[in-house]
This record gives structure tokens, sequence and C-alpha cells, in this order.
């Protein structure tokens, strides 16, 4: 404890001392401007108690002296500031959007490993790097005027093939966040020859997009009919009746139920008011996209 | 030779934090050059602006320690202190709350790497320094003695960010 402060509350200490701090590397910085009458006074004793303690004698530093001098300031500053609680704080920060995605824990549905296999190992590390290292992405949260999305993020980040340009894709990645754990249901390459991607104004517009493309036309419970729902009133998860409607393939509908491609259904389930709902709703043709990854060199 | 242009090197943070929390009033060091060691002819005073004031310096450093994901990086551990000395110096002021002074010791004290990477401010020169805000730095707070200046109250549409 520097003893010139001891006379002063924990909190106007530990103003005074981080002042102290940031005038001695930057003076003029406005967030160190002298407050308490006597401040000048006090810094001057402050520096003269830390280089005393550290056995300093010159008042022209080193490289070394200063690094011990700044050690100090942040040790004292540690000792006067209230504890914080880190991850309780990283956890609000995800609630708003605002975690460095880098800091999430990926934890990812069985049904988008099943799709990549058997490269699954090699698609992970593609998704990690979506995440953690992301060209962009697009955070909704009950407060940014997204209720019906709420906790649920995007990313996407260009993954280039110098050697075979037409493989390069943009990787798209949704997850539903949970403290720094991103719960991740959908994953897709998106090939820029197949889904255009210029112009779009966020990551949602790029989904709806995938999803004219690779979706497989729906009706929920018998009345909304789509091939992609940004926002849906009722709980899937629940047993919602979705009904796939058959679609063109090369012009032909088909006639035969064994001809009807595999297909994914995916969604988010979200609280609402008294009761749940489903966002992101989208019915996937896998055989079309598994064709459409063979194709460029998956 | 100088242009109209200033450049200021700041971790991502830094404009997080400020654009957050602070109104989007920057404080920010910046200089005419942004490469001085490598541009600057001999014998000008841009030449004389010490390496750790040189935008570029700063900008490829930080990288570096990012990508390298360096423990030891003594740029980054600076910063880190900084942030956590202002975050007090705003609650003591009443810019910012207790609760966001928790945030933001938080988001640094956490493990990311991302929050550290460089960001270029480029810095309309002429509006700023016809209206007196563009501040000469004195030479006892400068690293050496080519000439560094300071902007107290930067706002966004004044200047533009890029990322490598």
């Amino acid at each position: 404890m520097i003893t010139t402060l001891a006379d002063l509350d924990k909190n106007t200490a530990a103003a005074v001392l981080a002042r102290t701090a940031l005038s001695f590397t930057d003076e003029c910085n406005p967030s160190a401007t002298l407050i308490l009458p006597d401040e000048k006074l006090r810094r001057a004793r402050i520096l003269r108690e830390i280089t005393e303690d550290l056995g300093i004698v010159s008042e022209s530093f080193s490289e070394e002296e200063l690094e011990q001098i700044n050690a100090r300031f942040e040790a004292e500053l540690d000792e006067l500031s209230s504890p914080v609680d880190v991850q309780e704080q990283l956890r609000k920060l995800s609630e708003q959007g605002d975690l460095p995605s880098d800091l999430y824990r990926l934890a990812i549905i069985p049904n988008v490993v099943d799709i990549y296999q058997p490269k699954w190992q090699r698609e992970l590390d593609i998704v990690r790097a979506t995440v953690h290292h992301c060209d962009s992405q697009q955070h909704f949260h009950a407060t940014n005027g997204h209720a019906g999305l709420h906790l649920v993020s995007l990313f996407a980040k260009w993954i280039e093939d110098a050697k075979f340009p037409n493989r390069s894709f943009m990787m798209l990645v949704a997850g539903q966040r949970e403290g720094v754990v991103l719960n991740i249901h959908q994953a897709w390459r998106v090939f820029p020859d197949r889904v255009d991607i210029a112009g779009v104004a966020d990551l949602l517009e790029i989904f709806r997009r995938f999803a004219n493309e690779f979706g497989v036309p729906f009706l929920l419970n018998g009345k909304i009919k789509a091939t992609f729902l940004v926002e849906a009133d009722q709980d899937i998860s629940k047993g919602v009746s979705i009904d796939l409607l058959d679609e063109p393939e090369n012009g032909r509908l088909s006639k035969s139920r064994k001809k009807r491609p595999a297909v994914m259904m995916s969604y988010f389930t979200l609280p609402a008011v008294n009761s749940r709902a489903s966002a992101l709703v989208i019915a996937v043709n896998l055989d079309k996209y598994k064709r459409a990854l063979h194709s460029h060199g998956w | 030779m100088a242009g109209p242009i200033m450049y200021s090197t700041n971790p991502w943070i830094i404009h997080h934090i400020v654009s957050k929390y602070k109104k989007s009033i920057y404080y920010v060091w910046c200089s005419e050059h942004y490469d001085p060691i490598g541009s600057a002819p001999r014998g000008t005073a841009a030449a004389a602006i010490a390496p750790s004031s040189s935008p570029k310096w700063i900008f490829d450093t930080l990288k570096l320690s990012v990508d390298g994901e360096d423990d030891h990086a003594h740029m980054i551990r600076g910063y880190r202190r900084k942030i956590v000395q202002l975050a007090t110096s705003w609650v003591a002021d009443g810019s910012i709350s207790p609760s966001d002074a928790d945030e933001i010791r938080a988001i640094v004290k956490s493990n990311s790497w991302k929050i550290w990477r460089p960001q270029l401010f480029v810095i309309a020169k002429e509006p700023i320094a016809a209206a007196g805000r563009l501040k000469q730095v004195p030479r006892t707070d400068r690293a050496a003695i080519g000439p560094e200046y300071q902007i107290h109250d930067l706002q966004p549409h004044e200047f533009d960010l890029i990322e490598r």
C-alpha cells in the first residue's frame, strides 16, 4: 500500500493512482488531469515512494526501470480495485453480442458434423477459424431490435483457394450464444457461382440467398409457406407440423417418394414472451448441397 | 514530405471502448508520416521521429504480437495497463459507470487476442489543424526530437479505419 494514499478512501486512492500512472507515461492525457487540490504534490510523493522502494536512484529511467515502475503502478492499482468476476462479465458481454469472437467455446450439433463426414476434422478447423477469426459477424439480441433472434450470432469468413479459385468460398456459421459457449446449428460453404453474394446488406441476407439456392420449400402448420424463415412464433422443437413441398429438380417435379432428396431441417429455439419461438428456419436439400461441395473440390 | 493526412495506430479495443462507453470522442497520438523510418528523407524532422512513435512500426509490432499470440508482448502489456488506468479514471470523473469499468477490465484481462489487432486511423489534417485541435507534443513528452501530435477530441466522421 502506498502510504501517500493512506488517508484517502479506496475509490479516491485508486483514481489518484490511476491518474498518476497515466501522467507518468503521457502528461498531456486528458484523463490524467489534476483533480484533488494537492494532487500534484501527491503524484510526486507516489513516484518517490515507488522509486525508493524499487531502489531506483536515477531520475532518468532506463527501459528496465520504467517497466518496474509501471508494473508497480499496476500491482498497486489491482490491490485498490474491487476484484472483477471475469467470467460473469464475459457472460454479460456475450448476451449483448459484444464478446470477442475468439473467446467462444464451440459446441456443434451432430447434424452439422454428419454433413461433413468423413472430412469433419478439416471442416471443424474451418468452422473454428470462421468464428474465432471471422471477416464479418452479426449478433442479435432483444435490445438491438431483433427480439425474435435473441442470442443468435452469424459469422462469415472468406476461404481462398489460390490454386483453384473456383473452389474458394465463404464459410457461413450460425450459432446461439449461451454464455461463452456458441451452440452451432448451421455451417455452410457458400460458393459465389451458386449463391450471389454481391451487394448483400448483411449476413442474414446471405442466409436468405443460400436458402433460395439450396433450401426446400416447406409449409409451417399448414399456413406459412417459405424456404427460409427469419422468425417464427412457434416452437418447432415441440412438434409443429412441417410439410416439405416437392420442388422441381431439373425442371421436373419428383413423382416418387424414393427420389426425394435428403433434407436437413434446422432452426433455433428461443425464449419468447409467454412461450418459445423459432428462428432461422431452413430446410436444406443435402443431396444438392453435397453435389455442390463435390463439384467445388471438397 | 508531410502531406494532408495524419496517421495514428491503435489496438481495436481502444476504438471499441471509446465508441461503446465514451460517446466516440477519441484521444489519439498521431504523425504526419505513416512510415517515418522508411520514407522520411535524411536530415528532415520526420527522420528524427522515434521508431516507437512510428504508426507503421506500432502497426507491424502489434500485428506480429497478435498473430504470434505472444504472451510476453511488451506493447500489449502497456496497452492493457493503460486501459485499466483509464477505466479507473473515468469512473472517478463520472463518465462511465462502475459496471462499465468492470466490463472493460474483464475484456482486457481476458484471453482474447483479436482485441489487440491494430487499426490505422487515417485522419484529414487540414480541418483539425484549422480549428486549432492539432496539438504539437512538447519535446519533454516525445520519444525523440521528431514531431509528434495529439488530437484530444477526434470524432468518427473525421477519420477512416484500416485493418490489414
